[in-house]
Order: C-alpha cells, then sequence, then structure tokens
C-alpha cells in the first residue's frame, strides 16, 4: 500500500520513510501521539496529500501517478461533522456523493439506499442531517465511503465524537464492511481499547516513523507500554 | 444495524464507472436546487429586486431622454440599460460563482471530501458553479420577460442577429466562465478569493458600459474598457438585439479568446489543486 513515503510540511518531518501493507480483510489500526503522521498518511493513501517519496499503491493502482483511479477503490471516513450538506437529508447527501463516483441517477439512487440500510439509518434516510445525532452523521460518513463498494476503507478517529454504544455499532460495521467485501482498512485513532478491540493488526507511529507492528489482540495494556516508551 | 446489515451491500452498489462530466453537473445542480428551495424568501426577493432594478433604468430613461445620442443607444435608453444590467448580473455570476462555491465547500468542511471523490477536480469545481449559472440565466430571462411585459421593451432583430446574440452570449460565458475559474485557482491556493471576487464585478460594471456607453469614458479607461471582453459582449449583444446587426469580427474575437481561456484556466485550476495537495493544505480554510 505504502512503501517509504516521506512528507516534510516546512522544517516539520511529517512522515520519514514508513511501510504500510494491508491485505484484504485486515484491520490496521495507527496510533500514536499527536504529530506521530497518522493523519497525514490517511491523506496520502486517500490522495488528498502528495508524498514527497516513495510510492503508494492502492488495489493495485499506482495513486501518484493516477490518482482519479486509485479514489475508484478507495472510501474515506473523516470523522468530520461539517463535511455534509445539512439542508440535504441523509439519501440526497448519498445520491450526490454517489454522482460523484460516476453512478447515475438510478443507480446512485440504489447505491444510497443500499448503503444507508447497511449503516442503519434507513428510516432516517429522508431526515436533513441538521437534525441528525453526532453518531448518525458518523454512520452517514462510513455509509458516504462505502458508496462505490471500496477495496480500501480508510477511517480518521471515526468515533471521537461519539458515546461508547454509538463507538461499538460503528467498530461493528467496520470490521463487518472489511470481512464482507473483503475490504484492506486502515483506521487512526487515539482509543486504544478501540485499537485493541477491532484491529487485527496496530501500527504504532512516533515522529513520523513505524515504531511497531502489534497483533490486534494483544490488548490495551500492551499498546499503552509502548506508547508510554513512545513519549506519550 | 448489525453486521448481518452489510451482506445485501456487496454486490447491490453499482461500480463506479468512468464519471461523465453531465452526471456530476445533473447531481450539482439538483443539490443546490434542493438546498435553495430550502429557503422560500429570496425567490420573492429577487422578483422584487428585478422589478426595482427595471423602474430604476425606466426612471433615469425618463431623465436622459427618449433617444439620447440615437447611434450610440440603438432602441433608447431604457433597452440600454436593461440589456446592460441583465449581462452584467448574468456574467457577473459567471464570474464569481465558482470561487465563491468553491470558499463555500472549504468553509463547510465538504471540499477535501469532494476532492477525494473519484470525479476529476475540474469536474467537480465546474459542476459547483451550474447551478447559480442556470439560476441565473432563468433570472436573466425573467427579467427581460417582465421588461417586455411591464415596461414596453422592444427588440429589432433578424433571425442572423438573434442567433448573432444567442452565439455572442455563449462566447462571452465561456470567457467569463474561465475567468471564474483562474478566480477559484486562486482561492484554492489563497483561500481568500472575495475581494478579488468583488473587485472584478465592480470593474465590469464601470468600465463594461452598463449604464452609459464606453465612449463617455475618459481616454485612458476607455482604452481598459476596450480590452475588456464584457465590453466585446455588451456590444455584439445590443448590436444584435437593438439594432439588428451581425458584428462579425467581435464575434470572432470573443470566440477565440473563449477557445484560448477555457483550457488554460482549466489547467490553472488543476495546478493550483496540485499545489495544495503536496502543501497538505486542500482542507484548509
Amino acid at each position: 500500500m505504502a512503501e517509504g513515503v516521506t512528507k516534510r510540511f516546512g522544517p516539520t518531518v511529517a512522515l520519514a520513510g514508513v511501510d504500510l501493507g494491508v491485505a484484504p480483510g485486515e484491520i490496521v489500526a495507527l496510533v500514536g501521539p499527536n504529530g506521530a503522521g497518522k493523519s497525514t498518511l490517511l491523506r496520502i493513501l486517500a490522495t488528498s496529500v502528495v508524498p514527497d517519496s516513495g510510492t503508494v499503491r492502492i488495489a493495485g493502482v499506482d495513486a501518484l501517478a493516477s490518482p482519479v483511479a486509485a479514489r475508484r477503490h478507495t472510501g474515506v471516513v473523516t470523522g468530520e461533522d461539517r463535511s455534509f450538506f445539512w439542508r440535504l437529508s441523509g439519501r440526497q447527501n448519498l445520491e450526490f456523493f454517489a454522482a460523484l463516483h460516476g453512478l447515475r441517477r438510478r443507480e446512485a439512487a440504489v447505491a444510497a439506499a443500499a448503503t444507508l440500510a447497511a449503516v442503519g439509518l434507513g428510516e432516517v434516510a429522508d431526515r436533513r442531517v441538521d437534525r441528525y445525532s453526532s453518531g448518525m452523521r458518523s454512520r452517514l460518513g462510513v455509509a458516504r465511503a462505502l458508496l462505490g463498494d471500496p477495496a480500501v476503507l480508510l477511517l480518521d478517529e471515526p468515533s471521537r465524537s461519539l458515546d461508547p454504544e454509538a463507538a461499538e455499532r460503528l467498530r461493528q460495521l467496520v470490521a463487518a464492511f472489511a470481512t464482507t467485501r473483503p475490504a484492506a482498512v486502515v483506521m487512526a485513532t487515539h482509543d486504544l481499547a478501540e485499537a485493541s478491540a477491532v484491529a487485527t493488526r496496530v501500527v504504532v507511529l512516533e515522529q513520523g516513523r513505524v515504531r511497531a507492528h502489534l497483533a490486534g489482540g494483544d490488548g490495551t495494556a500492551g499498546l499503552a507500554a509502548v506508547l508510554a516508551g513512545a513519549g506519550t | 444495524m448489525t453486521t448481518a446489515g452489510l451482506t445485501p451491500l456487496v454486490g447491490r452498489v453499482p461500480s463506479p464507472q468512468r464519471v461523465r462530466a453531465r452526471t456530476v453537473v445533473a447531481a450539482s445542480i439538483r443539490r443546490d436546487w434542493t438546498i435553495a428551495r430550502s429557503y422560500r424568501l429570496p425567490f420573492a426577493l429577487g422578483l422584487f429586486q428585478s422589478l426595482v432594478s427595471l423602474a430604476f433604468v425606466d426612471f433615469l430613461g425618463r431623465l436622459v431622454g427618449p433617444h439620447p445620442g440615437r447611434e450610440q443607444l440603438p432602441g433608447g435608453y431604457f433597452a440600454f440599460a436593461v440589456l446592460g444590467t441583465v449581462l452584467l448580473a448574468t456574467f457577473g455570476v459567471t464570474l464569481t460563482s465558482f470561487a465563491q462555491r468553491l470558499r463555500a465547500e472549504q468553509t463547510s468542511g465538504t471540499l477535501e471530501v469532494l476532492l477525494t471523490m473519484p470525479a476529476p477536480a475540474r469536474v467537480a469545481v465546474l459542476a459547483s458553479g451550474s447551478y447559480q449559472l442556470l439560476a441565473s440565466a432563468v433570472a436573466a430571462a425573467g427579467t427581460v420577460g417582465l421588461a417586455v411585459g411591464l415596461f414596453g421593451l422592444r427588440f429589432h432583430v433578424t433571425v442572423q442577429s438573434a442567433l448573432a446574440a444567442v452565439a455572442g452570449t455563449g462566447a462571452a460565458l465561456v470567457v467569463f466562465a474561465a475567468t471564474g475559474l483562474a478566480l477559484a485557482a486562486f482561492v484554492v491556493v489563497f483561500k481568500r478569493g472575495e475581494t478579488l471576487t468583488s473587485m472584478a464585478s465592480s470593474a465590469l460594471m464601470v468600465l463594461g458600459g452598463v449604464y452609459y456607453p464606453v465612449s463617455v469614458l475618459p481616454a485612458p479607461l476607455r482604452h481598459v474598457a476596450s480590452v475588456v471582453p464584457f465590453t466585446w459582449a455588451l456590444d455584439v449583444v445590443r448590436a444584435s438585439l437593438l439594432a439588428g446587426r451581425v458584428p462579425l469580427g467581435q464575434l470572432a474575437v470573443l470566440a477565440v479568446a473563449g477557445a484560448l481561456a477555457l483550457p488554460g484556466a482549466m489547467w490553472l485550476l488543476g495546478r493550483a489543486v496540485d499545489r495544495a495537495r503536496r502543501t497538505g493544505t486542500l482542507g484548509q480554510y
């Protein structure tokens, strides 16, 4: 997926030769202190940031040479409430974003209905997004990412504004999609319990470098020990 | 929500094909039309504004007199100024809509998401301003309709001159859309573009000959006005609709300007987005 990826923002080294491979069906959690490079790595995988050096391949496509082609295989969950058109309903939002995947009106309606049902928003599909709760908007963000049936799902702190129950539902949804499709999932999170619970592998980043790879089942204590060593 | 809920998803979501620009444009128009309908008052205000604007020009025309400088104002002052104001509104929207929409997407947080979708950035940005262009064209047609129905505006056209007016308007729209995309590129890089867009709109009003012929301007401004595409477009439309002439030379200049400007603006926008991706500032505002 990413090989030797380096990125600087002025004098700041955001990523320094990061390698990351994720297989279909695998969920990789990126953890690390603020400024470790988690979000930058996700943005590079999502093609919204271009690295200074290194290679990025998404589902076999060279994402640096052909970013538009790579985006056809990628779903992005920003965890950002504001990234919707609030005066539109959930269905109308998804139908619009489906058009950006190249789906025509009827196909977009089918895709929107299927993804809304999948994330449990079928009954509130026609409610305006400004009347959704934070949890609903998070699930809508996942639904949007699933519109193109992506081979790679990228999530940036998807549960940061959710209560524990809603966060658990979101994790179930992501895990189900990873195994059902199967899709490669990369999730940045500060929540060690979340990383331990949902990930098949945890990658610890520190100052733009991969410090450790841990199995997802190693538990929160193991992760906390590694992160403590990383200066958190 | 259950994990089983995802099973029907696989295979049901149609595979995305090559993204067609018309699909994205149509979806953007539906989106903005739905948002516009959720605010009811602007429609009534728009109609009121058109009537006030027409009444203003009508009263001004009475002050100026029915036929001041017949050679410069064929059809009289009212017709001259109505076409000027209608085209100023339409081309002004064309000039500013892409940058305004892009800025709105930046501040609302949707821009980065839009540009991580498979639709190319230039298609997404072009589509984003399409509803405003369509709405301004409808408003222009409505204003002209009111001017004909309530204020007695009359055209002097032939089939050829009517076609020339359509062609001239189309070519001018391409020129202004290109300038608008260049302004959008500015917004992508520098984030704040409001001052630039409002300066451009004001310059059009002063230099373009909306309320007066450019011949009344001082010589230096007249020279500047003579190279502004808005002036050419107004000359073409007025000559076609009010004097029944076909100004082929000016039409050709507009068409060439459009043909050169649009690819250049697309290239500029692409470079601006690439730069924002390199500097990691796509989502910043």
